[in-house]
C-alpha cells in the first residue's frame, strides 16, 4: 500500500532539495523537523506539507483532486547580510522546485505562491528564516493512489 | 535611584564578576557576564537556538558603549547598543564579533 500522498510528495520534494546539494546550505535538508534549530544544523533548509484541500472529482465520490500546500523554510544565522543569505536561500530552493517532480509513477509541478521573512536579534549572532509555500496538485483515488497530476 | 555604594563592591572577580576588555585601548572593567541559552522565534515552524551574551557594569566604566569591542574570556564582542537600568549601571547587549 502506497504511503498518504503528502508523504509522497514530502518525500520527493526532500530528495530534489538533498540531491540539488545547493550551495547555501549543503545536505542540511530536514523534513518535518520540530526540535530547535543550532549552530551544528544552520544553515538549513526544513520542508513540511503543511496542509491539504480536497474535491471529489467524480460522482461516485471514487477520485479526488488534493491540492496540498509545501512550506519550505531556510534558516539561517549570520553576522553580516542575513537579508542576503536567506535571499540566496530562496532562490536556490525556487530554482530546484521550478523543475518538474516525480511523486510516485507521475510527474507534477510546484506552483510558488510566495514567501516571507523574519529576522531577530536576540542571539548572539542575528538569525531569521525565510518560508516559501508552494501548491501542488496530484489526483487520487479513495485509497490514497496517485492516478494523476 | 543612583547608587552610592563603591561600585566595586559588587564586583569582586573571586565570586561572580568577571573581568573584560572595553573598547579600542582594551581597558579593564568589571562586569556581571551572562551567556544564557535561549531560542529566538524566527517566524518558522522551529526556533534558532544560541546564546544571549550580556555584560552589565557601571556605566561610568563604559563611556559611549554603543558598537565598541568587548573581549570577555577570550571572545569578541560588539556592543550592539546599552540599556541603563537607572541605577547607574547598565546591561550591554552583545553580538559575536
Amino acid at each position: 500500500m502506497a504511503d498518504h500522498v503528502r508523504k509522497q510528495l514530502r518525500t520527493a520534494v526532500t530528495a530534489a532539495l538533498v540531491a540539488a546539494v545547493m550551495p547555501s546550505v549543503g545536505a542540511r535538508v530536514y523534513p518535518s523537523r520540530v526540535y530547535p534549530a543550532d549552530d551544528d544544523n544552520l544553515p538549513c533548509v526544513l520542508v513540511y506539507a503543511t496542509s491539504e484541500a480536497n474535491e471529489v472529482e467524480t460522482l461516485d465520490g471514487d477520485f479526488e483532486q488534493r491540492s496540498i500546500s509545501i512550506r519550505v523554510e531556510g534558516l539561517a544565522k549570520v553576522a553580516l547580510n542575513l537579508d542576503d543569505v536567506l535571499d540566496q536561500i530562496a532562490k536556490e530552493v525556487e530554482d530546484v522546485l521550478d523543475g518538474p517532480l516525480t511523486v510516485g509513477a507521475f510527474t507534477t509541478q510546484l506552483q510558488y505562491l510566495g514567501s516571507e521573512i523574519t529576522m531577530r536579534a536576540d542571539l548572539e549572532t542575528p538569525c531569521g528564516s525565510v518560508a516559501l509555500v508552494f501548491e501542488a496538485v496530484l489526483h487520487t483515488s479513495q485509497a490514497d493512489t496517485i492516478v494523476g497530476a | 535611584m543612583p547608587m552610592t555604594e563603591n561600585n566595586e563592591d559588587f564586583l569582586n572577580t573571586e565570586e561572580h564578576a568577571t573581568l573584560a576588555l572595553f573598547g579600542p585601548s582594551s581597558t579593564p572593567i568589571k562586569g556581571i557576564f551572562e551567556n544564557a541559552y535561549l531560542t529566538a522565534e524566527v517566524g518558522g515552524s522551529v526556533p534558532i537556538s544560541g546564546r544571549t551574551p550580556v555584560f552589565y557594569t557601571p556605566e561610568s566604566y563604559v563611556p559611549a558603549p554603543k558598537g565598541k569591542l568587548l573581549v570577555v574570556g577570550g571572545a569578541n564582542y560588539t556592543i550592539m547598543f546599552s540599556e541603563p537600568d537607572g541605577t547607574g549601571w547598565t546591561n550591554l547587549i552583545l553580538e559575536k564579533a
